[in-house]
C-alpha cells in the first residue's frame, strides 16, 4: 500500500500536466466553447431540474425545452416570460442561429404590435412608449446574436429587414443589407444584391443624397458582374428594372455619355433633300 | 512415473484471458436484460419525431426547428441512457463479484488483477459499444425519414406555387411560363439539398463517436471508485458527481482565472487539474451550429479520450493490486 501513496499522486501529477496542454489545444481549435457559465440569474431562471441537466452537458436538450415553454409563453401573451426564456435560450446555444431569429422575431414583431394594440391601455402615448420597448428588445437581441455570429449574413438579413420595417431605418437598412451580400455565398445572394440596391437607393433619395453616387457604382457594379451580355430581347422584368433604375441614376447624376452604361440614344442625323 | 506438466514460474499478462472474461460479462450484463432500454429510446425517438412537427416557428425555420430538436433529444437521450448504463453496469460489476464470491474463484487461478480488472472494462465498453450503435442506428433512421419527408414536402409546395401563379397568369408568355417553372424546379432542388445538409449525417456520427468515448471515460471511472469502494451505493452517487464536475471543467477554468477567493479557487483548481474535461466531448451543439469540425479535431478529442483512460485505468489497477480481498 505504502508503494501506491507515491504512485498515485505521481500519474495524477503527470496526467494534470499532460492535460493543460492537451485541453488548449482543444479549446482553440473549438473556440465558441468555453463553456456556458451557469451563473446564479441563469440558475433562478430555469430552475433547480434544469440547472441539473445543465450541469450534466445536456445544454441542447435544456435549451429546446425552454424554447417549447416560450413557444407555450408566445401563444399566451406572456411576452415577459417569454423574453425571458429567450435571454436563458440564447445565453444556452450562442451560435445557434435559429433562436437569434426567431426571437427577435417574436419580440419585434409580435410582442410590440401586441404592446400597440393592448386593450387594457387606453393612453396611445403608453402603447406607443411598449411598442418602443419590445421593438428596441428585439434588435438588441438580433444585435447580440450578429456579435456571437458575426459571420453569418442570414442573421444580416433579419436585421436590414428589422430596421427597414420596423424603425424606418432606410440607412441602417441598406448597410445591413451590404454587409449580409458580402457575407452571403449560397443561393439567397442573388435576391439579397438587388434588395440591398433597392434600400441603399432609397436611402440616398430620401435621407442621405451624398450616396447617391454611392448607389450608382454599386448598381452598376452589379449590372457589369451579374446582368451584362445578355441581349435586350431577353431581359426578364429584373433586368428591366435594375436597368431602369441605373439610366435614372446615369441622368441624375449627369454621367457622360462615354461613362454610362446606357448612352443616351444618339439624335438621328436628318440629311436635307437635294434639290 | 507420471509427467505433470510443471506450472511456470511467472504468469505473463495474457490479453486471450482479458478477452474471455470482456466476454463473459458482457454476456452477464446482456441476461440482465440491459437492452430493453432500447424500447424506451426507440419510443422516444417516434415520439420526438411526430411531437416536435406539430410546432410552427415560421414557415423558412420549419425544418431546421424539427430537425434541430429531434437530433438534439436523439443525441440527449444517447448521452442519459449511455451515463445511465457506464455508472450503473460498472458500479455492479465488483461487488457483484464479491457478494457471488466468483472473484475469488477468478483471482485464485493465474489470472493477474490487471487482466481482470481489464477484462471488466473491455466488457462494459463492449456494452457500451453495441449500445451506442444500436441507438445510433435507429435516431439516423428517423432523422433519414424526417429528411426524406420535409424534403419532399419543401420541393412539392414550391414547384406547386409555381404552377398556381403560371395558371393564374392566362397572359404569360409560354417561354416566361417555362422560365418560372424552371426557376422554380430549381429553387425547390436548392431547398431540399440544404434540408438534406441541416440533416448533417455525418456530424451525428462524430457527435455519437465522442459521446462514445465520453461515455467509456464514465465507465473507467466508475470502475476505479469501485476497486476501492465497498459500496455500490457510493460507486453511483460518487460517480454522478464526478460526471457532473466533469462537465465542469471549462466552468471552473474560468473561475480559476478569475476568482480572488481563495478556497473558490482552490476547489476550482482541484477540478480543473485533476478531472478530465467531459464537456469537450460534447460536439453536438458545435456541429449543428455549421462549426466545421474536421475528423483531424474529433481525433484530437478521441485522442484525449483514450489519454484519460489510460489515466484512469492505471489509477484503478494501482488502488485495485493492494486491494484486501
Amino acid at each position: 500500500m505504502k508503494r501506491n501513496w507515491v504512485l498515485i499522486p505521481l500519474v495524477l501529477l503527470a496526467a494534470a500536466l499532460v492535460k493543460m496542454p492537451f485541453e488548449a489545444s482543444m479549446a482553440a481549435d473549438r473556440p465558441h466553447t468555453a463553456g456556458v457559465g451557469l451563473n446564479l440569474k441563469t440558475r433562478e431562471m430555469i430552475g433547480q431540474g434544469m440547472s441539473l441537466a445543465l450541469l450534466g452537458g445536456f445544454r441542447a436538450l435544456v435549451a429546446d425545452f425552454l424554447w417549447i415553454s416560450a413557444h407555450a409563453a408566445w401563444e399566451q401573451n406572456r411576452w415577459f416570460t417569454m423574453r425571458q426564456h429567450f435571454e436563458v435560450v440564447t445565453t444556452l446555444q450562442p451560435r445557434a442561429i435559429l433562436f437569434w431569429d426567431m426571437a427577435s422575431w417574436h419580440l419585434a414583431w409580435n410582442a410590440s404590435h401586441a404592446a400597440l394594440h393592448d386593450p387594457n391601455e387606453p393612453r396611445l402615448a403608453v402603447r406607443l412608449r411598449d411598442q418602443r420597448h419590445w421593438m428596441r428588445a428585439g434588435r438588441e437581441l438580433l444585435e447580440r446574436g450578429i456579435a456571437n455570429n458575426p459571420n453569418n449574413a442570414f442573421l444580416h438579413e433579419k436585421l436590414a429587414w428589422m430596421l427597414h420595417d420596423k424603425f424606418q431605418d432606410l440607412c441602417g437598412a441598406a448597410d445591413a443589407a451590404l454587409k449580409a451580400v458580402q457575407l452571403c455565398q449560397d443561393w439567397r445572394r442573388g435576391y439579397l444584391q438587388r434588395l440591398a440596391g433597392y434600400w441603399l437607393e432609397d436611402c440616398a433619395r430620401n435621407v442621405a443624397p451624398s450616396r447617391l453616387r454611392e448607389t450608382y457604382d454599386y448598381w452598376r457594379q452589379l449590372w457589369l458582374r451579374e446582368y451584362a451580355g445578355k441581349p435586350r430581347e431577353h431581359w426578364d422584368t429584373i433586368d428591366r428594372n435594375v436597368s431602369r433604375r441605373i439610366m435614372k441614376l446615369e441622368e441624375e447624376l449627369s454621367i457622360p455619355d462615354l461613362q454610362r452604361l446606357f448612352p443616351k440614344p444618339q439624335p438621328s442625323v436628318s440629311v436635307p433633300p437635294r434639290r | 512415473m507420471s509427467t505433470t506438466p510443471a506450472l511456470p514460474d511467472v504468469v505473463y499478462f495474457n490479453l486471450g484471458r482479458v478477452w474471455t472474461m470482456a466476454l463473459n460479462t458482457l454476456i452477464e450484463m446482456t441476461r440482465q436484460k440491459v437492452f430493453y432500454f432500447m424500447i424506451v429510446f426507440a419510443l422516444l425517438m417516434i415520439g420526438a419525431a411526430s411531437f416536435f412537427s406539430i410546432f410552427s416557428f415560421g414557415e423558412e425555420a420549419q425544418y431546421i426547428t424539427q430537425l434541430k430538436f429531434i437530433k438534439d433529444t436523439g443525441l440527449g437521450a444517447i448521452s442519459v441512457f449511455g451515463a445511465i448504463i457506464a455508472v450503473v453496469a460498472t458500479a455492479q460489476l465488483l461487488p457483484a463479484e464479491l457478494e457471488n464470491r466468483t472473484i475469488y474463484t477468478i483471482l485464485a487461478k493465474p489470472v493477474h488483477r490487471l487482466e481482470f480488472l481489464l477484462g471488466k472494462f473491455v466488457g462494459v465498453a463492449l456494452l457500451l459499444a453495441i449500445s451506442v450503435t444500436l441507438m445510433g442506428s435507429l435516431f439516423l433512421g428517423v432523422v433519414f425519414i424526417k429528411d426524406q419527408n420535409l424534403s419532399a414536402a419543401t420541393y412539392h409546395e414550391t414547384i406547386e406555387a409555381a404552377e398556381g401563379a403560371v395558371a393564374g397568369s392566362p397572359d404569360m408568355k409560354p417561354e416566361t411560363k417555362q422560365k418560372v417553372l424552371a426557376e422554380a424546379r430549381t429553387r425547390a432542388e436548392q431547398g431540399a439539398a440544404e434540408i438534406h445538409k441541416t440533416a448533417g449525417y455525418q456530424d451525428i456520427v462524430k457527435a455519437m463517436t465522442t459521446t462514445l468515448f465520453k461515455l467509456w471515460l464514465v465507465a473507467a471511472m466508475t470502475l476505479m471508485l469501485s476497486s476501492f469502494a465497498t459500496s455500490m451505493v457510493f460507486t453511483v452517487v460518487m460517480s454522478a458527481m464526478l460526471y457532473f464536475s466533469g462537465h465542469l471543467v471549462p466552468v471552473a477554468q474560468k473561475f480559476y482565472a478569475t476568482s480572488k477567493a481563495p478556497l473558490g479557487q482552490l476547489m476550482a483548481g482541484v477540478v480543473n487539474w485533476f478531472l478530465p474535461n467531459l464537456a469537450a466531448f460534447d460536439v453536438a451543439d458545435d456541429l449543428f451550429a455549421g462549426d466545421p469540425l474536421p475528423w483531424l479535431k474529433v481525433l484530437k478529442i478521441l485522442s484525449y479520450g483514450l489519454f484519460y483512460l489510460l489515466v484512469t485505468l492505471t489509477l484503478a489497477h494501482l488502488i485495485f493490486r493492494e486491494r484486501e480481498i
